[in-house]
């Protein structure tokens, strides 16, 4: 492992497009931010919105199609300056419907508990969590750009 | 999923000894929810103390594991890290359980 006097302020990295995967990707990223000095409330908060994001890629845009390149199905860049975080999560499978992000909104809880969610909370924790979000779709790669307020985070 | 359960004043205290619940994992919760809360009566209470990941899977199956207990058995949470109780806040799935400092404050409660 290379030390460094001043941890470094980007990180990129790429996986397949497995659970398992995201999982490791996940942990380096939380590691980079960590050992960059940013709060472990900021740190947990931003490991919640992109696990949605990457879980959504493995879930939904592979679903169907397979990766041209597996080994570098998803990658993750990222960079981080005066307090605020820019992800870029890109990948090459199906684009999102209608090239829209979805409106993430909570599903109902006052209902009877058999009928209580088990899921739809992915894209209402990254809108939550996230300041800014761009989709784009271009040359058959999807790319999510986020952004974070690693201080509002913090807090 | 290494889950391990004992019963406690006529509950089941379920641990998780792992130190994330998500989407590559959130199946085998669910077995293994189900394999320890059986079919018994009582109420369940699931020890999150060792857990210090969940993801919208791993919430969903958290929920699917109440679902399955009899009406009458509630599912009680104890020990979140903060991570795992921002995710329960943020989604307000917070309102959907019972939720306890630790175990030792839901056998007082119990008790009392």
């Amino acid at each position: 492992m290379v030390m460094h006097d001043r941890p470094p302020t980007t990180f990129a990295a790429s996986g397949p497009a497995t659970a398992a995967a995201v999982r490791d990707l996940l942990r380096d990223l939380r590691l980079w931010l960590s050992q960059g000095g940013t709060p472990e409330a900021a740190c947990g908060a931003v490991e919640i919105a992109l696990a949605e994001v990457l879980n959504n890629v493995v879930e939904h845009s592979y679903a169907t199609v397979s990766p041209r390149d597996p080994a570098s199905a998803l990658t993750v860049h990222a960079a981080r300056a005066n307090g605020q975080l820019d992800v870029h999560v890109c990948d090459h499978g199906t684009p999102l419907p209608g090239l829209t992000l979805p409106e993430g909104r909570l599903p109902a809880r006052d209902v009877a508990r058999g009928d209580l969610p088990e899921g739809g909370f992915g894209w209402f924790l990254i809108r939550k969590l996230s300041t800014r979000l761009c989709y784009s779709q271009f040359d058959g790669e999807n790319r999510l750009d986020l952004c974070f307020d690693l201080d509002q985070l913090a807090r | 999923m290494n889950l391990t359960s004992s019963p406690a004043n006529g509950a089941t205290i379920i641990t998780v000894n792992e130190a994330r619940i998500d989407a590559s994992v959130a199946i085998q919760f669910k077995d293994a929810m189900r394999a320890h809360a059986g079919c018994g009566d009582g109420d369940v209470v699931l020890d999150l103390g060792q857990v210090t990941f969940v993801d919208s899977s791993g919430l969903g199956a958290i929920v699917g594991s109440m679902k399955y207990l009899d009406t009458s058995r509630r599912l009680h949470l104890a020990a979140l890290t903060p991570d795992v109780d921002k995710v329960f806040r943020l989604t307000r799935m917070d309102s959907i359980f019972e939720i306890h400092d630790d175990t030792r404050a839901f056998l007082a409660r119990a008790a009392g």
